[in-house]
């Protein structure tokens, strides 16, 4: 047993690191070298497609699986010989995982009982706390088969919260509702996280719910971290283009570049336009092949009618979709499309097969590292 | 498509022709046997239900019932005990140790109930290899008898039973949810904790279905008593048999098979009420 401690009070969350951690299933590597530290009382989504070997970073963490090497630290201290009862962890699993011969109170009693010698009466008013906080204190004496998705969601985060653990992990928690339940979900857990101040790792492969809810995401693509900062780190300077591809919506445009200054390169796209694009310190040389990722509502839409000076390309619009607000619209440039996304007023008289000029402010391209 | 086809299609003889042959068979080997002990068992002098109330008021019949459920409340508990652990390790091992022991507890369940028995004699015999090598330990002096007691007939039946109530034991195991034993132990259980507070209640269910099961194949047991046991531990199915063939006597024979057969779809009954019969060939509710 632990020993025990204050409840009460929030114990603040643990700074999270993993170091040049590797892990493979018999032949096949699932994790290559990861390095990450996650600040104390973070709220960090683990964002990747499926085979990214996010869950397996989660279960490292957790210590349901031992690495093959590198090493995993709380707050500074290796949690290598530390099995997962001792880890002082919180988790919400994909499936809830409530005890199903449990009534709600008795599931989150369950971590008192296991890792405290809270006296019965202090257990009850703990969990009486704790389904306030997620709002189910009238359902207290069910059992899990008879709440709905949402409500055994919630019963599940009340049991992963109600020791206080320093670090609470989160694997795809609400992967399994529907789209209005699951915005409603992404709030409370961020209004959770402020109140508790516990470092939540939230495992995710939806971009835009790890976009709304994160500090920092850790983008995972093949076992590696593609890409780790701030949502709109992600967002605005996508390293790769695994990155801008992921994260929201992206053309990549290749081509070859022409030359490069200080501030900026030219690049001649194989679509058969040249472009001058802001270089950011990526690093890049003569004659290098490089890409360029352009988010479609970068992109402005004017016919020809209404022609202008500056940089402009000529297309043909291909297809054009109606979302209400906006249009979605791909434009044909000699042999290569690209995705736009315009404001419905801006779209008026546009139809498939009609000529369009689009244009774009000069940072609206990344450059990309290849 | 050949008339053929055609014909059966139009007149849905499909189920009809694929089921047939073995309702033929069940019909004329089992149920109309089935209703003529029936009938005999109802006809002793006349329409009456005399012999039902011999056998249920006779002291021989009781005290074989009693021993019979004795031995196999016995049975049941023994196979429980040993069989738990076993099912559970192959529940939480994997690849080719629940390949190895799979086949190690299937094996005997494959090899027949006469051989099984037989091979008990061999051991528990005055000539036995116990007894032999005991003796040449000098432990004992001369033989002691090891069969035809209460304890060798539960040592059959048990050794018999035990593979089945494994491998029903695992089927309901391995449906338990593993991430239900991950978010235990997350949340601060030891492993024994774990399988004290979340396992053990889960699996209750499959050990309550197990020990009916094997309860209820107990009830059929007439070689293994009838070659390990004294006329102490007569079984039911043995004095049915003796009824039958020494004391001619169709009536009580009937009544007792009937009323055992009553007993016996009762207990399944309650077994595929609260468990699911399908559960034994691997389907059915989860």
């Amino acid at each position: 047993m632990t020993s025990t401690k204050s409840i009460a009070a929030g114990t603040g969350g643990a700074r999270v690191e993993l170091r040049a951690v590797s892990k493979s299933y018999g032949d096949t590597s699932v994790l290559h070298s990861i390095s990450l530290d996650i600040p104390a009382g973070a709220f960090v989504s683990f964002l990747g497609p499926s085979g990214s070997g996010k869950t397996t970073t989660l279960n490292l963490i957790a210590g349901f699986l031992k690495p093959d090497c590198g090493d995993i630290l709380f707050d500074g201290l290796s949690v290598a010989d530390t099995p997962p009862n001792y880890r002082d962890i919180g988790m919400v699993f994909q499936s809830y995982a409530l005890f199903p011969h449990l009534t709600v109170c008795e599931n989150v009693a369950f971590p008192l009982r296991m890792r405290t010698r809270m006296s019965k009466v202090a257990i009850r008013q703990r969990v009486a706390e704790t389904l306030e906080l997620v709002q189910m204190s009238a359902f207290g004496t069910r059992h899990p088969r008879q709440l709905s998705g949402g409500q055994q969601q919630r019963v599940a985060m009340a049991r992963a919260l109600v020791s206080n653990p320093r670090l609470l992990l989160m694997d795809e928690p609400l992967g399994a509702l529907d789209k209005q339940l699951r915005d409603q979900m992404q709030f409370e857990i961020k209004r959770i996280h402020r109140r508790v101040g516990s470092t939540f790792i939230y495992v995710t492969h939806d971009q835009s719910e790890a976009l709304t809810m994160s500090d920092y995401v850790v983008l995972m693509n093949k076992g590696e971290v593609a890409q780790a900062g701030t949502p709109s780190e992600l967002y605005v300077e996508p390293a790769h283009a695994f990155v801008a591809d992921f994260i929201g919506d992206s053309n990549i445009l290749t081509g070859s570049v022409l030359s490069v200054s200080e501030d900026v390169a030219s690049v001649s796209l194989r679509m058969g336009v040249t472009l001058t694009v802001p270089r950011r310190n990526v690093p890049v040389s003569v004659g290098q092949e490089i890409a360029i990722s352009l988010r479609p509502e970068d992109i402005r839409l004017r016919q020809p009618a209404h022609a202008q000076q500056g940089e402009t390309v000529r297309g043909r619009v291909i297809e054009l979709g109606y979302l209400g607000d906006s249009y979605k619209l791909c434009v044909a440039i000699s042999a290569d499309t690209l995705r736009v996304k315009v404001p419905a007023s801006m779209a008026a008289g546009v139809s498939v097969g009609g000529d369009v000029e689009l244009s774009w402010n000069k940072d609206a391209p990344r450059l990309l590292r290849v | 498509m050949s008339p053929v086809s055609v014909f059966i299609y139009r007149t849905r003889l499909l189920p009809a022709i694929l089921l047939g042959p073995c309702l033929l068979w069940i019909a004329f080997f089992f149920l109309i046997p089935l209703i003529t002990m029936t009938w005999r068992s109802l006809s002793e002098g006349g329409f009456s239900v005399a012999a039902y109330h011999e056998v249920l008021t006779s002291p021989q019949y009781l005290k074989v019932a009693l021993n019979t459920a004795q031995v196999l409340t016995l049975v049941t508990i023994a196979t429980l005990i040993l069989g738990y652990p076993i099912a559970y390790i192959l529940t939480m091992t994997s690849g080719w140790i629940r390949a190895l022991i799979l086949i190690l507890v299937s094996i005997p369940y494959w090899v027949d109930v006469i051989v099984r028995s037989f091979s008990w004699l061999i051991l528990l015999g005055d000539n036995g290899i116990i007894n032999k090598t005991m003796l040449t330990l000098g432990i004992i002096d001369h033989p002691s008898s090891l069969l035809y007691n209460r304890t060798s007939v539960l040592l059959g039946i048990t050794q018999i039973l035990l593979p089945m109530m494994i491998i029903t034991l695992y089927g309901a195991m391995i449906r338990i949810d593993r991430s239900l034993l991950r978010a235990a132990t997350i949340h601060g259980a030891s492993d024994l904790r774990a399988f004290w507070h979340v396992f053990f209640p889960l699996s209750l269910p499959g050990v309550y279905g197990a020990c009916l099961l094997t309860f209820v194949l107990g009830l059929g047991f007439y070689v293994t008593p009838a070659l390990l046991g004294s006329p102490r531990e007569t079984m039911i199915t043995q004095t049915i048999m003796i009824e039958a063939t020494e004391n001619l006597n169709y009536e009580h024979t009937s009544a007792a098979s009937i009323m055992l057969l009553v007993v016996t779809m009762a207990i399944v009954m309650v077994y595929n009420r609260y468990f699911g019969l399908d559960r034994l060939w691997g389907g059915g509710k989860t």
